[in-house]
């Protein structure tokens, strides 16, 4: 069996490049929403948790409408960088930021949830900005679970079949990603082949979710007795 | 001289006060629920009352229908009742986070005089409750405040330690000179540390009576 790296490197490459981007988007957007409150707020917060609910599918189609040719973002990116989304690594990159968004948000909003309003209180009294005491105080405490949006993240980025499929295709060599490669693999009777990527992502997933374990274990003890 | 004249609505009653302070301990006495924490909160800007004034020597910190001073311009110093020290910052970075750098003179010294100098590199949780009342404290004195807040600084500790954190206070009001704005729900301690003790009940101060300290020696 030959075998041929690249969907591995265009996994990795999809996931860090989403996760990245998902990273400063959810923390950004959850940071705005867990201190401010306003009409709709519970709205625009469901609409930022679909993509956990609906069929990937279903947000591949939503992005294909809008990133489409024709489409709203398609036509503006296409005209104002000469971007095109669809059948393109871009469309992969795009598919994996919104169906893992969610959980990079999920996450963050639960870890700003959790730090103490009094310590920001306190920082304020001492004179901090908004920025340092964000950098200083919230950040490092909401830490731990920040970082597991972010593990969580990448996994999915890592894993996401159905959007991507839906907008950017299966071009071998350009828009395989290991999941894709899979599913093609077995349509074309290729066990061999497939088994390979399976046992390649299992291997993947596990070490991610064993780390993750391992290592929020060991910082939920840090602050343990802070009270 | 700290002048509050501030009305909100809470949940169960309007907080309608108004008093004016020297450079002098006084002590806002009330029970639970009272509006006690408010009023501190308001002060220091991390509430907005729904009218009236506060002012700080020249300073106006907020009047009804303006913009209020942002909690940052307003230097004063504020004690929480469970302290706030941050807990993933040393003792020393603690006390050093609302220093700007170059305004250090004077910070061992009290950190000498309050007698937490061998603490400064532990982190919060390895300090006991006393210790880290006085960490606090002088936290909140490090800024050089025109002003200090104290929202029941000494409920969680056990009466020994009470006892000497009463005494650090009234030593260090009496080196600061600078007004002491303190909640308690505890009589004996309102008694002890106030020059003056304002009584508060369901939002509307009740009294105003000196304190037993300020009584003794006169």
């Amino acid at each position: 069996m030959e075998t041929n790296l690249t969907p591995l490197l265009l996994s990795l490459q999809v996931a860090v490049l989403s996760t990245s981007i998902v990273f400063v988007i959810g923390i950004a957007l959850a940071r705005c929403m867990t201190r401010r409150h306003f009409f709709g707020k519970h709205v625009l917060e469901s609409f930022f948790l679909l993509p956990l609910v609906l069929p990937p599918t279903v947000v591949g189609f939503g992005l294909l409408l809008l990133f489409g040719k024709n489409g709203f973002l398609g036509k503006l990116l296409d005209q104002w960088f000469g971007i095109t989304v669809v059948f393109t690594l871009t469309g992969a990159v795009i598919a994996s930021i919104v169906v893992s968004f969610p959980l990079m948000y999920q996450s963050a909003v639960a870890a700003f949830t959790s730090v103490d309003r009094r310590l920001e209180d306190a920082a304020r009294t001492m004179g901090a900005s908004e920025w340092r005491l964000f950098w200083t105080v919230v950040f490092p405490l909401a830490w731990p679970g920040l970082l597991a949006g972010f593990v969580l993240s990448f996994a999915r980025g890592l894993g996401e079949f159905g959007a991507t499929l839906m907008l950017a295709g299966y071009l071998p060599g350009r828009t395989d990603t290991i999941p894709v490669a899979i599913y093609f693999a077995v349509e074309s009777g290729q066990m061999e082949k497939a088994m390979f990527w399976v046992i390649i992502i299992v291997a993947l997933g596990m070490s991610t979710t064993l780390w993750l374990n391992w290592w929020s274990r060991r910082n939920l003890r840090r602050y343990a007795n802070q009270k | 001289m700290l002048t509050v004249s501030i009305q909100k609505q809470l949940p169960d009653f309007l907080l309608d006060v108004c008093f004016a302070i020297q450079k002098e301990i006084v002590v806002l006495f009330g029970p639970s629920g009272s509006g006690k924490t408010t009023i501190l909160n308001s002060i220091a800007g991390l509430v907005t009352p729904d009218a009236g004034m506060i002012r700080l020597g020249d300073t106006l910190f907020y009047e009804h229908g303006t913009k209020a001073l942002p909690v940052q311009k307003r230097n004063i110093g504020y004690v929480f009742q469970d302290y706030a020290l941050f807990p993933h910052m040393t003792v020393a970075q603690n006390i050093r986070y609302g220093v700007k750098e170059g305004k250090e003179v004077g910070l061992d010294e009290l950190v000498a005089t309050v007698g937490i100098g061998h603490l400064l590199d532990k982190y919060p949780h390895q300090i006991s409750g006393g210790q880290k009342q006085r960490v606090a404290l002088v936290r909140a004195l490090a800024t050089k405040p025109d002003l200090l807040l104290l929202d029941e600084p000494l409920s969680a500790l056990d009466a020994d330690t009470r006892k000497e954190c009463q005494d650090e206070l009234l030593r260090l009001q009496a080196v600061w000179k600078i007004p002491f704005l303190m909640v308690t729900h505890d009589r004996e301690e309102a008694e002890r540390l106030a020059d003056i003790i304002l009584t508060i009940e369901n939002g509307k101060l009740t009294g105003e009576k000196r304190g037993a300290r300020d009584l003794a020696t006169r």
